[in-house]
């Protein structure tokens, strides 16, 4: 077992198993393939211009964090469930560089982005070539990639686009608030990627919606209770 | 006319309104014209304000020339009053107008706040007022434009009002910074300041003046005695261990009510002013026409309206929250109550001088309590009082975010040189020791955002214009004018009929919570909420009644120390047999009770409770700090016990100690305790227990609000600027990872520790506690005194040393046993 594989959660998902890993990715080994959403790269540029002081290099290590997990979960494809970038970049923002170098380093993976509510065409052109973008949706095994959540008739659908995060409580005083995978009955939602990205808190279905909250070095299933009913009162 | 004649011509003036000249007026008046400064305190309502504008008034009386000649320099700002709300400047322009008239001086009053409309702003620039009531803000709006807006330059007196209530914020460091400006640009300036009584006066005055700098202190009359009272419990059995209300008492309040001609009822939140305003409606439905609710989240025009009725004599109550501290005399009051404990001495003084101000009359405050430990804190206010001890305003130092933010706007207006600018900074009280290292730092931070923004050179803030220090881009100039009135402020949301009639404001977090169709109580009303469309809550009358009242931010006090300390006193000579006071007489029963469960502690004791809750395990600690204190206390233990064995504790504070639980037994024997008390690297532990938790990140959502770090967006055109939106949390993140070491985060650091935690009574607090004899009882049950911190839920904080999954895991089994029980018990 590599230490990807033992980090993550394995579960299964319409007869595929999955790999959920801590740091907000999923792998599907029977398609050696990676999966990401909301990374938001650029963020801090666009507060910048405002005149607003984010330190710079936010982006360049949330891209080489993605790409060494595309190394040791031995993906040869990474996909982007979109929102890439948080807007059009400038060309001399220095990730777009970063990005391109990582891509040199790794000549035999292929990067695809489903292209998110964030992801300008503008943008789409000043990215690395070597990408390669799909303007809606696509079909892939027994899965629809799709940015934003929704139902498909051709199959479970994988997208981002939510930030998804949810609160543990435990009826007393304990709480504990962390991002998720939320696996619903015909389409997951993954937690966004990017480090400078918040939250939103979800509102699960519980007799249908899977829960896997995302630890500093674990996955954990949780279930879809919430605690006010056992509130002391 | 002479000098004497114009003081002659005041005193007439006073005889034929039947007033009597006080002593520290005519002080105040020959300070003034011999060309000096100062500050004068004294209680609310005894003639503070004339005492502080008639030496201008009486100048401009001796030289009346200033309508005969056009162009004459007399036709130029001479005075600056600067109030702390801009509620209060209308009245204030009136009552200095009337004066200024009266006396037939020429002097011209007008008015320039947040709510000035452009075209006075317009007559006023082309021909200013003699004098200028306005606000901090506005100040310092003013100084972001070149030239000043309407020239500043001939102002030769500045009056700051109500000073104790600027002194200790970062509002009052803007002023500070402000006064520093005028004196550069104003040839000579007195500056004055009116305020009320507190125990540093002498450092408000340094504060004021500037460091260093000669002043006087006038002292105003002689505060009047004053009488506390309480509503008292009928059957001490029924009354509440807990909780706020207190609403069991409101058929006394009633008959107070009743019983008196006009009652200011203060409540110490905005929510509990609303839960009794309907509280008193019930139970009086024919009073709808003569009482109302005031507070600071209402409309303007609405608390106008009120105010004028207060004044005439027209309202029989008016549930007010600090809204109603300050401010012009309402006469026709002539009694006060406070629900809930005042929190501290001067507090109490401030609220009582509200009413009585009829010649003789005494003031008096009628307590109403809202539990047990309340009754205790006002025997104790009635001791505290009694010795005159009374609090101190500590201005905040350093304020890295406010010096930013004024920075940015001097080079908006007239720019500025380096070095001029450094000195005059420094010639404040709070940056009288800034370090050239902390200078240089700033000087980044708005030049180039400090590590940030290098090498994007067109997004730069301030740029060196020839040695001048100043901002080109219009862009950043209009966003920086809009973020100055911020400081203090939280995301607001407008509350309004559908047909447009504006009810007030709250906060978005509890609009963010409302579906369609959810009702709540609202400016005394039940309203249902419609939609929220462009920063306004859309509402409309609510068919049925509702219980949800919206909570506003930041509305709990800490009670001070000097009550704290009074408290502990109390309780041991309620033990010692010597406490004369009705409030412990009634409730003997509970205090015995305390006695008999567990320990009534002295100032010589240090009580500690164990005790097993429903919830799991408690240790209740009793240090009787202050909440604030506690605050870092709680962090500390916990997070130097978490050391000891994995564990989680949920943390709880209130004014008289802290409780840490656990889902597990908590087995720790009282060494250890000990060692986990110990000031022994206390600076390290703490600030490593401190560090990105949850009231640092909260303390820097000021700051980076203040040097806009954050923009909240221009009024409802929120979602423009939605892309730059970020939480002040996520931007404490990144700095965290990739800016360490930003200064700011550094100054979050040490709010934190001096204004949140009061580092300096928690250390004091811990080495005491090494000397009190350490009472550790094990209680069967919760106690009077261990209860009201059970029961709390606010703010809680968690400190762990346990992993994400063990954590889950625990939470989960709990999860399943109390589930398990609810099913058991259907």
């Amino acid at each position: 077992m590599t230490t990807f594989e033992s980090q993550s959660l394995e579960i299964c998902c319409r007869g595929e198993a999955l790999l959920l890993h801590p740091k907000r990715v999923m792998y599907w080994p029977a398609g050696r393939t990676l999966f990401a959403a909301d990374v938001h790269v650029g963020k801090e540029h666009v507060f910048a211009r405002a005149g607003i002081a984010i330190p710079a290099g936010v982006s360049e290590v949330v891209l080489q964090e993605l790409f060494a997990l595309c190394d040791v979960s031995g993906a040869d494809t990474l996909i982007i469930l979109g929102d890439f970038v948080h807007s059009t970049p400038l060309l001399s923002e220095g990730w777009l560089s970063t990005l391109s170098a990582l891509l040199d380093d790794r000549p035999s993976l292929s990067m695809k982005i489903i292209a998110g509510n964030h992801d300008t065409a503008q943008a789409q052109d000043l990215v690395d070539g070597r990408i390669q973008w799909q303007a809606d949706s696509e079909t892939l095994g027994p899965f629809v990639l799709q940015h934003a959540p929704g139902d498909d008739s051709r199959g479970y659908l994988l997208s981002g686009h939510l930030h998804p995060a949810w609160r543990l409580s435990s009826g007393g005083r304990h709480s504990l608030r962390a991002p998720v995978f939320w696996f619903r009955q015909h389409h997951a939602v993954l937690p966004a990627f990017g480090s400078f990205t918040g939250g939103m808190l979800i509102k699960p279905d519980k007799r249908h919606d899977q829960l896997y909250m995302v630890g500093d070095d674990c996955v954990v299933q949780v279930p879809v209770l919430t605690a006010s009913r056992y509130r002391r009162s | 006319m002479t000098l004497d004649e114009a003081i002659d011509a005041t005193e007439s003036w006073y005889e034929s309104n039947g007033w009597q000249v006080f002593d520290f007026q005519r002080d105040a008046w020959k300070a003034w014209h011999a060309g000096q400064s100062g500050l004068i305190h004294s209680p609310t309502g005894s003639g503070k304000t004339l005492a502080a504008w008639l030496g201008p008034v009486q100048a401009a009386m001796m030289s009346p020339a200033s309508d005969s000649m056009d162009g004459d320099s007399n036709e130029a700002l001479k005075v600056l009053w600067i109030t702390p709300l801009r509620a209060l400047a209308t009245d204030t322009r009136n009552a200095l107008e009337a004066a200024s008239e009266a006396l037939g001086s020429s002097l011209s009053v007008d008015i320039r706040t947040g709510d000035t409309s452009g075209s006075r702003r317009t007559r006023q620039r082309r021909r200013p007022p003699h004098a200028l009531v306005t606000t901090p803000e506005s100040l310092s709006v003013m100084l972001s434009y070149p030239g000043n807006e309407i020239g500043l330059e001939q102002v030769h007196t500045v009056i700051v009002d109500e000073w104790h209530e600027l002194l200790g914020s970062k509002r009052g460091v803007q002023l500070q910074l402000c006064l520093a400006r005028l004196r550069q640009l104003c040839g000579t300036l007195r500056i004055w300041g009116v305020s009320a009584t507190m125990a540093n006066l002498e450092q408000a005055r340094e504060v004021l003046l500037g460091p260093g700098r000669p002043g006087t202190l006038i002292r105003g009359v002689v505060p009047r005695s004053i009488q506390i009272d309480s509503v008292l419990p009928d059957n001490e059995q029924t009354f509440k261990w807990s909780g706020h209300l207190g609403l069991q008492f409101i058929k006394p309040v009633i008959r107070a009510i009743d019983n008196a001609g006009t009652t200011l009822l203060f409540t110490n939140t905005r929510s509990q002013a609303e839960m009794w305003f309907r509280a008193v409606l019930d139970a009086r439905p024919d009073w709808l026409d003569q009482i109302a609710l005031h507070h600071g989240s209402l409309d303007r025009k609405l608390r106008m309206t009120i105010e004028d009725r207060l004044r005439a004599g027209d309202l029989s109550c008016v549930i007010c929250t600090s809204s109603l501290d300050l401010g012009v005399d309402f006469s026709p009051v002539d009694q006060v109550m406070q629900v809930g404990s005042p929190k501290g001495v001067a507090r109490l003084l401030q609220r009582a001088g509200r009413s009585g101000h009829r010649p003789g009359a005494q003031s008096r405050i009628l307590c109403v309590p809202g539990n047990v430990l309340e009754l205790v804190e006002i025997a104790a206010v009635r001791r505290a009082l009694s010795e005159n001890r009374i609090e101190s305003r500590i201005p905040p130092e350093l304020s890295l975010d406010v010096l930013s933010q004024h920075l940015v706007t001097i080079a908006m207006g007239s720019g500025f040189i380096e070095s001029d600018m450094l000195a005059e900074v420094r010639d404040t009280y709070s940056f009288r020791h800034l370090s050239d290292e902390q200078w240089r730092w700033t000087m980044d931070f708005i030049m180039r955002g400090g590590q940030a923004l290098q090498g994007y050179p067109q997004y730069h803030k301030v740029l060196n214009v020839a040695g001048r220090h100043r901002v080109m881009n219009e862009q950043v100039q209009q966003r920086h004018r809009m973020s100055i009135g911020t400081i203090n402020s939280d995301t607001q949301v407008s509350v309004a009929f559908q047909g447009g009639k504006r009810l007030g404001s709250t906060e978005e977090t509890f609009i963010a919570r409302l579906k369609a169709g959810d009702t709540f109580q609202f400016a005394g009303r039940h309203l249902e909420f419609i939609r929220m469309k462009d920063m306004t809550a859309h509402v409309k009358k609510a068919t049925r009644k509702s219980r949800v009242v919206p909570r506003w931010w930041g509305t709990h006090l800490p009670l001070t120390s000097q009550l704290s300390d009074s408290v502990l006193e109390t309780l041991h000579a309620w033990q010692q047999g010597e406490a004369d006071s009705p409030e412990l007489d009634s409730i003997h029963a509970v205090l015995e009770l305390q006695q008999r469960w567990s320990l009534l502690p002295g100032p010589d004791d240090f009580l500690i409770e164990s005790i097993r809750t429903r919830e799991g395990h408690s240790l209740f600690f009793f240090p009787f700090a202050g909440r604030l204190a506690h605050e870092g206390m709680a962090m500390l233990i916990a997070s130097r016990l978490t050391k000891l064995t994995p564990s989680t504790f949920v943390l709880q504070v209130n004014d008289y100690g802290f409780e840490l639980q656990s889902p597990d037994p908590i087995d720790i024997d009282t060494d250890a305790l000990r060692t986990a008390f110990s000031t022994e690297n206390l600076l390290d532990d703490i600030l490593l227990s401190i560090n990105a938790s949850e009231i640092t990140k909260r303390q820097f959502r000021d700051i980076a609000r203040i040097s806009g770090l954050v923009f909240d967006g221009y009024p409802g055109r929120a979602k423009t600027s939605r892309q730059v939106q970020a939480s002040s949390g996520l931007i404490y993140d990144v700095l965290e990872n990739h800016d360490k070491e930003n200064l700011l985060l550094e100054q979050a650091r040490r709010e934190v520790l001096e204004q949140q935690l009061e580092f300096t009574r928690l250390e004091n607090a811990l080495a005491t506690l090494g000397t009190r004899r350490w009472q550790q009882q094990s209680p069967e049950r919760l106690t009077p005194l261990s209860f009201p911190l059970w029961a709390e839920s606010l703010n809680s904080q968690t400190i762990s040393s346990q992993s994400f999954q063990q954590r889950v895991q625990g939470m989960l089994e709990s999860l399943e046993s109390a589930s398990a029980a609810t099913l058991s018990t259907r």
